[in-house]
């Protein structure tokens, strides 16, 4: 059976109207959304909403793709887009539900609902280490080291230059070298 | 300018990030979750979309019913407000700072409601309100109506206050039946001022958490929270008056159910005047 690419997908779905186009889209990009939106949010429950959010807005939006571009770079950008939206609605409902209820559980800094895989003390330190990067320089690093995009895909996602992702990746690095709790990682054993 | 030393570590940086980021992968049962999931919003948009708009308004009727109708109700309505009025007075002698009164007004508000908003629904609860707003001198921050039942909570003269504009939400819960039609499960109006926040009594296992803000344009901000026992959701809407908005929708266990927000804005009360 010959690999179909997304791009192959999403015409076989645009022009002939093949439903299960998306079903195939969706089998391929909805684990990856869910991995990028928890390194992201840093959250189980959110990420899954983010990924399912996510397939709805490029099931919406698909008219719109210029299939001389990359279908991977176009659905990651919407994914970043959403994780942002996704971050700023938690913000303003976390401020309006503590000012109402003072409910503290909604607060996006409350660790008790966070990274759920964190199931040994070094995943915990990786994700606090991470919570405390700029958001800029947390997707810099997500997408670029643990997804394996490109600098020029990862600009392309974020509106920036290569260069400012290479510096935003500097940037994180020098944080995470000085991070106390993981400097035992770093000594030669 | 990084040292060999700082190379070394950033390669045990990466290393170590994508084991980290290999621990996030979902597995087979979760992944199938979500694309379930996907597929049932997926067929609930798409049959939305397909279906006719959300109904606007009750059945039309002629101009002589109407006014039949508009003068049987007015009536019913002064017969309903004097005896609410003669109760709820009582109470009110005894009732604590922050206490919910429930009074019944069967004989009024046990009929069909859509999710929109008639003319005479307006210009009804623009009479309960500036009544209730002027026999409890601006203490009545939020009234909630739901079938036969009236609820009002008692607040403070400084929420009442904040209350320039009183406006008055919609949230009705519909379930999707065989023919493919939205049919009502529940409905629950609240009045209230400028800005709302509150939790409706639970209903078919949703819990409602609401918060709204009126914008200078006189439309609506909401965000509205609802919680089941398998999740909970949060969605923002931005609502023009009188134009329902579907705030919620979920599949459980095969059935479609979907909550919808409609608000209008009343007319703020004049001083002495009914």
């Amino acid at each position: 059976m010959t690999y179909e690419s997304d791009e192959q997908i999403v015409e076989r779905w645009r022009v002939r109207a093949d439903s299960s186009a998306i079903a195939t889209l969706a089998d391929r990009y909805l684990g990856q959304f869910f991995g990028t939106a928890r390194a992201m949010l840093l959250t189980t429950d959110d990420a899954e909403d983010v990924a399912q959010e996510t397939m709805l807005k490029i099931v919406r939006a698909i008219d719109t793709f210029d299939t001389s571009r990359c279908f991977r770079t176009w659905s990651y950008t919407i994914l970043l887009n959403t994780i942002r939206s996704e971050r700023r609605r938690q913000k303003t409902l976390a401020q309006r539900l503590k000012e109402i209820e003072n409910i503290e559980s909604y607060a996006d800094a409350d660790p008790s609902g966070q990274v759920h895989a964190s199931r040994d003390d070094v995943s915990q330190c990786v994700a606090n280490a991470l919570r405390k990067l700029t958001e800029k320089q947390r997707t810099a690093l997500v997408m670029m080291v643990m997804e394996g995009h490109s600098a020029a895909e990862v600009a392309e996602m974020e509106g920036c230059s290569s260069d400012a992702i290479y510096q935003r990746i500097a940037e994180a690095k020098k944080s995470l070298r000085k991070e106390l709790s993981l400097q035992r990682l770093w000594i030669d054993t | 300018m990084t040292s060999p030393n700082d190379e070394r570590i950033d390669r045990k940086i990466d290393q170590q990030l994508m084991r980290w980021h290999t621990q996030l992968d979902c597995d087979a049962a979760q992944r199938e979750r979500m694309r379930n999931r996907f597929l049932e919003q997926l067929a609930i948009e798409q049959a939305s979309q397909n279906s006719s708009a959300l109904p606007k308004s009750e059945s039309r009727l002629s101009p002589s019913s109407i006014a039949n109708q508009r003068l049987w109700r007015n009536r019913t309505l002064l017969l309903s407000v004097a005896a609410l009025l003669l109760l709820a007075v009582g109470i009110w002698q005894f009732a604590p700072h922050r206490e919910t009164l429930q009074i019944d007004l069967s004989t009024k508000l046990g009929q069909a409601i859509s999710c929109s908003f008639s003319a005479e629904d307006i210009l009804r609860n623009e009479q309960l309100y500036c009544e209730l707003d002027r026999v409890f001198e601006h203490n009545v921050p939020v009234i909630r109506q739901c079938g036969d039942r009236v609820e009002f909570d008692f607040g403070t003269r400084e929420l009442a206050v904040q209350q320039s504009s009183p406006v008055i939400l919609r949230f009705v819960l519909q379930e999707r039946a065989s023919d493919n039609s939205w049919q009502t499960l529940h409905t629950e109006d609240v009045i209230g001022g400028n800005d709302q926040h509150f939790t409706l009594p639970q209903h078919s296992g949703l819990v409602v958490k609401y918060w709204s803000h009126l914008l200078p344009d006189q439309s609506l901000w909401a965000e509205v929270a609802v919680s089941t026992a398998a999740r909970a959701t949060e969605q923002s809407e931005h609502c023009l008056s009188n134009d329902p908005k579907v705030v919620w929708s979920e599949i459980q266990n095969g059935r479609s159910l979907r909550l919808v927000l409609a608000f209008a804005r009343l007319k703020p009360c004049e001083p002495g005047v009914f």
